[in-house]
C-alpha cells in the first residue's frame, strides 16, 4: 500500500469575526500518497490557496490537523521550522513578483542552499547550474534580474528554488495561470517531468480545470472553503458527480458549437450561510438542501461527493 | 457592409527600431465579431490601441487605409477621434479591478465617465442596461467601492458603460482573463447575446484559444507583429494552417484524452528580425524562410502566411 505522505483531518480556517467571518476553509480532509499529483480546483474565493498558506505553514489552521511524515505540521513548524520547509516547498502565481527584484538569478537560485547551510560555496555554484540545467534555463541568464526575464524563465527560476532542498511534497499555486498559453505548455511539461523523475509528491492547484486534469493523479473540486468532490483525475473529469463539477465541465468545454445556453446566473451577492452553499446556482436544489450541509460520502469508485441528491446524479 | 477596415497597418514604438504591427489587414462587418490572438507581444493589444487612437505618443502608424463606419481615420484630427471614440467605439480592458479607482464610489466614476464623454443624460438608461448585463440591483451596485464587489460585477459594469451609448464597435482586450472560468463563461455569453441584440460589432483580443472560439465568427493570429493566419473561426481553429496556429491549438490542456503526457510544446525563440517571424521556433522552417518575409497565401475565406504549412497542409488532405 502506497504510504501517506501528507494529511489533513478537518481543517479550518476563518479571516475575520462576526458578521464579517469569512469562512475560507471549513473541514477540509486531504491525504496525498507518495509520488502522487493530487488536483485542487475550484473558482476564486473557493479557499484553496487558503490550503496551500495552511499546509505551508503560512496560515495556522483554527481547527483540525495537519500531518507530514506523520508528523503533527503544528509542533514541527514550532520545534524545527526549516526542516519542515525542506520537506515542502512551493511555486506561485505570478513568477516575476515572486522573486526579489533587486537580486540576481544565480544568487535567487543559490539563496534557499545558503538559508539552510547547504555545502560549502563551490558545491553551491555547481548545484546551481545543475539545478539550471535542470529547469532548462540558459546559464547565461545566471547574472539577470527578474525583470530581465521573460514570464516563463522567472517560473523556471522559481520552481530551480523550490527544488533546491530536494522536498517531498511541491506545492504549485496557479503556476501556469499567468503565463502565454505556448509556455504553459513548456512549465506544466517541466513539472510532470521532474516531478516523475524525482517521485515528488504534488498539490496542483488552478481555476483550470483542463490544467488541473492534466497533470493530477486525483482531483478535488473545492466549492465555498469544502471539497464537494473528489476522485481519480480523468473520471472525475469524464463523468463528473456533483452538479458543481459539472458546471466545471461545461465552462471549459471550449467548442463554438456550444456557446449557447452555457452557465445558469450566479448569485454573487454572498453565500448562504447554511445548508449546502452552492443552493443559489444548483439546478438540483430542493428545500432539504438549504436545511442542512451534506456530509461529504465516498460512494463506490473510490469517488467522494458532498450532495443531498447523490442518488439522482 | 463592412464597418472596419483596415489595410497594411503598421505601428513602431518611440525608440523601436522593429515594428510592433506589421501589414495588418482586416475587415469587420456589422454584428460580426472578429477574434484576435497571440501571445505577449504578438502585437494584439497593439491593434486596439491603434484602432482608438490610444497609441502613446511618439509612436508612428501607418496604413494604407483605416476606415470606420464610412470615416477615413487616417486624415481625422485629434478631436474627431475623440468623438468618434464617444460615439462609436468602446472599450473593455483586462483587469476590472485595476479599472476602477478604489478610493471612491463607482456610481462617481461611473457619472464623471459619462460626463467626460458629454453624456450625463445616458445615466437613467445605464441602470437598465446593467439590469441587461446581469446585476440584479444596480443601485446597490453602484453604491459600493470597487472592493466591494467581484471582478466578474466589476466586468459586467465596465461593459454596461462601455454599451450604454450603443457604440457600433466594442474592442474587447483580454475581457475575462482575469475571471474565473464559469464567471468568464457567463460574461462571454453576455457579449454574445448583445451583440445579436445590439447589432454590436466586436473585436475580442485573447490569448486564449477558448475565449476566441467561442465567440468569433474570424479570427486573426498575430504572431510577432505579424497576422500569420486569418479567416472563418471554424476554419482558423479546426483546420489550422500556419505551424504556429497548430502549435498554439495543440499545446492547450484538452478535456479529453490521455493525461500526465508531455504536451506538444512548441520550440523557443526570439521573433527572427529577417524572414518570416517564426522561423526561429518552426519545425517546417526552410531555407528561404530565414531570408524573406512569406507572402499571403489565400486560403478558404482568408490566408495564410506561410508556404511550407499550405503544402504541409494539402497534402495531409490529399
Amino acid at each position: 500500500m502506497t504510504q501517506l505522505l501528507l494529511e489533513t483531518d478537518a481543517v479550518s480556517k476563518t479571516f475575520g469575526s462576526g458578521k464579517n467571518a469569512v469562512h475560507a476553509v471549513r473541514e477540509v480532509s486531504l491525504s496525498l500518497a507518495q509520488g502522487e499529483v493530487l488536483g485542487l480546483v475550484g473558482e476564486s474565493g473557493s479557499g484553496k490557496s487558503t490550503v496551500a498558506n495552511l499546509l505551508l505553514g503560512i496560515e495556522t489552521p483554527d481547527s483540525g490537523s495537519i500531518s507530514v511524515e506523520g508528523r503533527p505540521v503544528g509542533n514541527w513548524l514550532k520545534e524545527e521550522p526549516r526542516v519542515y520547509r525542506e520537506v515542502i516547498q512551493a511555486v506561485f502565481q505570478y513568477p516575476i513578483a515572486a522573486l526579489d527584484s533587486r537580486k540576481r538569478v544565480g544568487w535567487l537560485i543559490e539563496e534557499p542552499l545558503v538559508v539552510h547551510g547547504r555545502g560549502t560555496k563551490k558545491q553551491r555554484v555547481a548545484r546551481v547550474k545543475d539545478l539550471m540545467s535542470a529547469v532548462q534555463l540558459d546559464e547565461e541568464l545566471l547574472d539577470r534580474f527578474p525583470y530581465e526575464l521573460s514570464g516563463g524563465q522567472a517560473q523556471r527560476v522559481n520552481i530551480a528554488r523550490a527544488l533546491a532542498l530536494e522536498p517531498k511534497i511541491l506545492i504549485c499555486d496557479e503556476p501556469v495561470s499567468a503565463l502565454d498559453v505556448s509556455v504553459q505548455a513548456q512549465i506544466l511539461n517541466l513539472l510532470l517531468e521532474l516531478q516523475t523523475s524525482h517521485q515528488m509528491s504534488m498539490i496542483f492547484i488552478s481555476h483550470s480545470l483542463a490544467v488541473v486534469r492534466h497533470l493530477s493523479n486525483r482531483i478535488a473540486v473545492m466549492y465555498a472553503g469544502t471539497i464537494v468532490e473528489g476522485g481519480p483525475g480523468r473520471d472525475l473529469v469524464d463523468s463528473p458527480s456533483h452538479p458543481y463539477t459539472e458546471l466545471l465541465v461545461q465552462a471549459a468545454a471550449s467548442s463554438s458549437s456550444n456557446r449557447e445556453g452555457l452557465v445558469s446566473t450566479i448569485s454573487p451577492e454572498g453565500l448562504p450561510r447554511s445548508g449546502c452553499r452552492f443552493v443559489p446556482r444548483c439546478p438540483l436544489a430542493t428545500e432539504v438542501c438549504s436545511n442542512g450541509e451534506p456530509e461529504l460520502v465516498m460512494n463506490s469508485q473510490s469517488r467522494s461527493i458532498r450532495c443531498w441528491h447523490l442518488d439522482t446524479t | 457592409m463592412s464597418l472596419l477596415k483596415v489595410d497594411d497597418l503598421t505601428v513602431y514604438y518611440a525608440g523601436e527600431q522593429s515594428p510592433a504591427l506589421k501589414g495588418a489587414s482586416f475587415e469587420l462587418d456589422h454584428g460580426r465579431t472578429l477574434g484576435v490572438v497571440g501571445e505577449s507581444g504578438s502585437g494584439k493589444t497593439t491593434v486596439a490601441l491603434a484602432l482608438g487612437g490610444l497609441l502613446p505618443s511618439g509612436a508612428k502608424m501607418k496604413a494604407s487605409r483605416i476606415e470606420l463606419g464610412g470615416h477615413d481615420l487616417l486624415d481625422i484630427s485629434k478631436r474627431k477621434w475623440l468623438h468618434l471614440r464617444r460615439s462609436e467605439v468602446a472599450f473593455v480592458f483586462q483587469s476590472p479591478v485595476d479599472s476602477w479607482n478604489p478610493t471612491r464610489v463607482l456610481r462617481v466614476q461611473v457619472k464623471d465617465a459619462l460626463q467626460a464623454a458629454g453624456r450625463s443624460d445616458d445615466y437613467s438608461r445605464l441602470v437598465s442596461v446593467l439590469q441587461r448585463v446581469g446585476i440584479d440591483d444596480p443601485d446597490r451596485a453602484l453604491g459600493s467601492y470597487p472592493h466591494q464587489l467581484s471582478g466578474g460585477m466589476l466586468q459586467r459594469i465596465s461593459i454596461a458603460v462601455a454599451l450604454v451609448h450603443e457604440p457600433a464597435l466594442l474592442i474587447a482586450d483580454e475581457p475575462t482573463s482575469a475571471l474565473d472560468s464559469t464567471v468568464q463563461a457567463e460574461i462571454l455569453e453576455i457579449l454574445h447575446e448583445l451583440r445579436t441584440e445590439a447589432n454590436l460589432s466586436l473585436v475580442i483580443i485573447s490569448h486564449d484559444l477558448s475565449v476566441v472560439s467561442r465567440l468569433a465568427d474570424e479570427v486573426v493570429v498575430m504572431y510577432g507583429g505579424r497576422v500569420v493566419e486569418r479567416g472563418e473561426t471554424e476554419d482558423v481553429l479546426g483546420l489550422p494552417v500556419h505551424p504556429y496556429t497548430r502549435g498554439l491549438l495543440a499545446s492547450v490542456p484538452k478535456l479529453e484524452g490521455e493525461t500526465r503526457t508531455p504536451l506538444p510544446a512548441m520550440a523557443f525563440g526570439e521573433i527572427a528580425d529577417q524572414g518570416c517571424v517564426f522561423a526561429t521556433r518552426c519545425d517546417l522552417r526552410e531555407e528561404t524562410c530565414l531570408r524573406t518575409d512569406p507572402l499571403p497565401i489565400e486560403h478558404k475565406s482568408g490566408f495564410v502566411a506561410c508556404g511550407p504549412g499550405m503544402e504541409k497542409w494539402s497534402k495531409e488532405r490529399s
